[in-house]
């Protein structure tokens, strides 16, 4: 898992040095200072370029992003810094601050928005389980009959549109100017903070559903086609006759049996939809402009401003990769055929 | 050696679905002479141009006949003599024959000065004098309001709307008639339909080149376009023939700005451009006249609407039938225009991810061990990146007048979705290599490129296909989600992503509706071809089997299966 954290990382600060277009001039602003002194601006640009590190080499930069160390003037004693600040970068926790808002930590920032996104994003993994599976059984009982043949095909539309698309025409149909059942700003009400916990509860949840629905469809109608295709393997399959031979009742056949092992590819499934609801969440959290770490993104995109794009980044790597060791457990709790040892090995992680 | 196949009929909704496909693609293609403000055929009198010619021809002759004699003169009459030829040629094309003396006169002229300052100082000058006369002449004779009275102008014929178009485009609408030929020959080999196709393509390049080489090309002299001269009345048409979207995709009407589609009742206009049906839907308050605050928009005052010739009635369903943006441009033909930044960045990402992903995957499957454990573990990292991340990094970063946007994305698109097609690769290579026809390729002494290139390529081409279908689909959605952000393709033609951008406020819910239809039904189509091809191939390799020797590579395992699923999702967030 360490290596491939490493490995995301690397190709991040590797993409966004190599993207052609300078971060410290969208900083100084030069477009609109054209008559400014050259010398002056040049001194200006060399000053920020070494506080933050850009003049260094790219392994130099890379490795103090990387931390635990801090390698610039004010890092620590053993790179040739005068111990001001010794310690820094993703591995001592600490995400430095932000080059457009000086002085603002990025990470207290992103902790404070994770707040936001992680309830989400697992309301989110939740609802397309509590949909998509339900939805595949249903699909494989029925399979071939009208109602099947509509699931499906209705899931098939759901699944091709895209995220925001799809967040558009909630808050159209749903929000102040459709049905006015939901806001659709924000995570919470303006003034929430006088309100007593359940009605704290509650009022989030009426700003989360329209986001988490965003968040979800797509997902649940994929995992119902998953579902559906190893539900009906599953249904075929020897164990399940031999049950149904055993004279074991319907529900007990189709809930016990073929639904576990129906089961077992879904987690697989789902692990891999755990990219696309940490990505999604870019898009669903500037649409519903919750302030999340989604958005924090988008704003450090929209600013161009290097920490807060590769902090957000590599932090989205991080969730993802915590999502699918969580997976991994998950399948291995699920299949009792699975030796943990063996297959921890195996992955080399 | 290709594992034979039968190909099942393609279900009814996979043809409509391809029949659609097509007819998107089309119009996309084709958006110039779908959605233009030019005419096809203008049979018209350009009174402006003309009249224009004729006031600038005088100050032309005398700079001409002054600076016959100095030492200029072999410059000046190079520069201004080609201006004054240009000039007569506009007067003529718009003239009765019988008028054409006096511009033929002063060309005769002209081309004795141009020989003459070669010569020596008083032939000059008697050449210049001829000029001067020959000016005077033409001068009196061509006066417009003359030639009105004596109705001797000639309606000339011409095409606007091919004469704007460039060099790419022509090429791009002859090469996709090539296209649409080769596809409707239903016996013809998949093999000979791309030869044609290449083929026209390559002729349709040369016919454009003609087409647009300067030397056919008549210059203009109205700066005005062609729909705005003709309502002015500098332009006198006996004939224009309009597209059938008469609005181009850059066309500003500000005084209908914010209006919904036209065949709404809730539209309908009085020609003070005060909205009739006051009260229902984003009409103004009732009595001030005003069009303002309708679900937070903004609408300038009620401005006169301006009917242009070659466009539909004002009310006419047909005007906006899917609304007008803030400035007032016809959604329509932005959707239609928009379509083809949208499917040219899905299809081209597609294609090189797809390149890449094989080349990745044919590397992992064919030489295993060492080769094998790096490349998987690379495709593992990027499956393991949320894609929107890096996209949007490196999109946010990238200067657009370094880097077309457009290029961009194709780029940034490809390298982040390829894995998909990586592993399915590997894993055809892995199922084709213990193939018995690979053996017998090996036994044979074959090379190990040959036996690649020859005989597991061509038969992991099926699964490749299909996965690049569902990769094209990914490249549109992923697209229009970033330009949707606003770090996409936004100029000159805007991509339906940033269509729907253009407004957040659902009170102009037509112009998030309607583009996002497009996107919806280019994809859904996109995904039930794909689905279609991937059921051919499966009911194929499954069904018959000609080769006895081919029959063990036919089961197919597990593995490929989920590779499928993958792969479908491949480049394809939610």
């Amino acid at each position: 898992m360490v290596p491939t954290l490493i490995a995301t990382t690397l190709l991040t600060f590797l993409a966004v040095h190599v993207a052609p277009g300078d971060p410290v001039s969208a900083m100084l602003g030069t477009d609109g200072e054209a008559e400014m002194d050259t010398e002056a601006l040049a001194t200006r640009r060399a000053a920020i370029e070494h506080r933050y590190g850009f003049d260094r080499s790219f392994a130099v930069q890379y490795l103090n992003f990387l931390g635990p160390f801090n390698l610039l003037d004010d890092g620590h004693p053993w790179f040739g810094g005068d111990g001001r600040q010794p310690y820094g970068g993703l591995f001592a926790l600490d995400l430095r601050e932000e080059i457009q808002r000086p002085g603002l930590s990025i990470a207290s920032e992103i902790r404070r928005r994770l707040s936001v996104t992680v309830p989400v994003a697992l309301s989110s993994l939740l609802l397309t389980l509590v949909i998509g599976i339900p939805l595949g059984v249903y699909g494989a009982l029925r399979r071939g009959r009208v109602s099947d043949r509509l699931v499906t095909l209705l899931s098939f539309a759901i699944f091709a549109t895209p995220g925001f698309l799809g967040a558009i025409l909630l808050v159209l149909s749903f929000g102040e100017t459709g049905l006015g059942w939901l806001p659709v700003i924000g995570i919470a009400d303006v003034d929430a903070r006088e309100y007593s916990d359940k009605e704290r509860l509650l009022d989030w949840g009426r700003h989360a559903v329209l986001p988490v629905i965003a968040l979800s469809y797509a997902n649940a109608a994929y995992l119902a086609r998953h579902v559906r295709a190893s539900m009906s393997d599953a249904l075929a399959s020897p164990a399940v006759r031999t049950a149904r031979a055993m004279g074991l009742s319907e529900v007990s056949v189709v809930g016990k049996h073929a639904l576990r092992q129906a089961l077992l590819p879904a987690i697989t499934v789902l692990g891999g939809m755990i990219p696309l609801v940490i990505g999604g969440s870019v898009v669903i959290e500037t649409v519903f402009e919750l302030p999340g770490v989604g958005r924090y993104g988008f704003e450090g995109f929209l600013r161009r401003d290097v920490h807060v794009i590769l902090s957000t980044t590599a932090l989205g790597a991080i969730l993802t990769l915590i999502g699918m060791l969580v997976t991994d457990l998950a399948y291995v709790a699920a299949d009792p055929r699975i030796d943990l040892r063996a297959r921890w090995e195996g992955r080399g992680g | 050696m290709v594992e034979a196949r039968a190909r099942p009929r393609a279900s009814l909704v996979e043809r409509a679905a391809r029949w659609l496909l097509l007819t998107i693609a089309t119009l996309a293609v084709f958006a110039p002479f779908l959605a233009n403000d030019e005419p096809y055929v203008l049979v018209a009198v350009d009174r402006g141009a003309y009249a224009s010619s004729y006031r600038t021809l005088r100050p032309i002759t005398a700079a001409l006949v002054e600076a016959a004699t100095t030492e200029r003169a072999l410059e000046v009459v190079d520069e201004e003599g080609g201006a004054a030829r240009l000039r007569i040629a506009t007067l003529e094309r718009y003239l009765v024959p019988r008028l054409h003396r006096a511009g033929a006169d002063y060309l005769a002229a002209l081309d004795e000065l141009e020989r003459a300052v070669l010569g020596d100082e008083a032939a000059a000058s008697q050449a210049a004098t001829r000029l001067e006369e020959a000016g005077a002449r033409l001068r009196d004779e061509l006066e417009p309001e003359r030639v009105a009275r004596e109705e001797a102008f000639l309606a000339a014929v011409s095409s606007p709307l091919l004469r704007s178009l460039s060099w790419g485009e022509i090429t791009l609408a002859l090469g996709w008639c090539g296209l649409l030929v080769s596809l409707s020959r239903p016996r013809w080999t998949w093999r000979r339909r791309a030869t044609v196709t290449l083929a026209g393509l390559a002729l349709s390049a040369v016919v454009a080149l003609v087409v647009t080489s300067p030397s056919l090309q008549r210059p203009r002299l109205s700066s005005l376009a062609t729909k705005a001269a003709l309502t002015e009345g500098t332009i006198e048409a006996s004939l224009a023939l309009f597209p059938p979207l008469s609005m181009g995709y850059a066309e500003t009407h500000l005084a209908e700005s914010y209006r919904p589609p036209t065949w709404l009742r809730s539209s309908h206009m009085t020609e003070e451009g005060e909205y009739v049906d006051l009260g229902a839907g984003p009409s103004g308050r009732e009595g001030t006249g005003e069009r303002a605050d309708a679900g937070g928009i903004e609408r300038p005052p009620a401005v006169p609407v301006e009917v242009r010739r070659g466009e539909p009635g004002l009310n006419s369903g047909l005007r906006h039938p899917f609304g007008t943006d803030a400035a007032g441009r016809d959604v329509l033909a932005r959707v239609v225009w928009g379509g083809r930044a949208s499917l040219t960045v899905g299809f081209l990402s597609a294609v090189l991810l797809t390149l890449l992903g094989t080349a990745v995957g044919a590397l992992a499957g064919t030489f295993g061990g060492r080769v094998d454990f790096l490349l998987s573990r690379g495709v593992e990292v990027m499956i393991a990146f949320p894609a929107y991340f890096l996209v949007l990094a490196v999109m946010s970063l990238v200067d657009p007048d370094v880097v077309p946007p457009i290029v961009g994305l194709v780029v940034v698109i490809a390298l982040t979705s390829w894995t998909g097609i990586a592993r399915l690769v590997r894993a055809e290579f892995l199922r084709l290599r213990e193939a018995d026809f690979v053996l017998a390729a090996r036994a044979l002494g074959y090379s190990t490129p040959r036996i690649v290139l020859q005989h597991i390529l061509p038969n992991a081409f099926g699964p490749v296909l299909v996965a690049f279908a569902f990769a094209f689909a990914g490249g549109i959605f992923v697209e229009s989600t970033i330009s949707f952000l606003g770090f996409g393709i936004d100029r000159p033609t805007p991509s339906w992503g940033a269509l729907i951008a253009e407004s957040s406020s659902p009170a102009t819910w037509w112009l998030q509706v309607f583009p996002g239809l497009a996107i919806l039904t280019t994809v859904v189509c996109v995904h039930a071809v794909g689905g279609g091809w991937r059921r051919a191939y499966h009911a194929g390799t499954v069904a018959r089997v000609t080769d006895a020797s081919d029959r063990a590579s036919h089961a197919n395992g597990p593995d490929s299966l989920t590779s499928f699923r993958q792969a479908s999702r491949a480049g394809g967030p939610a």
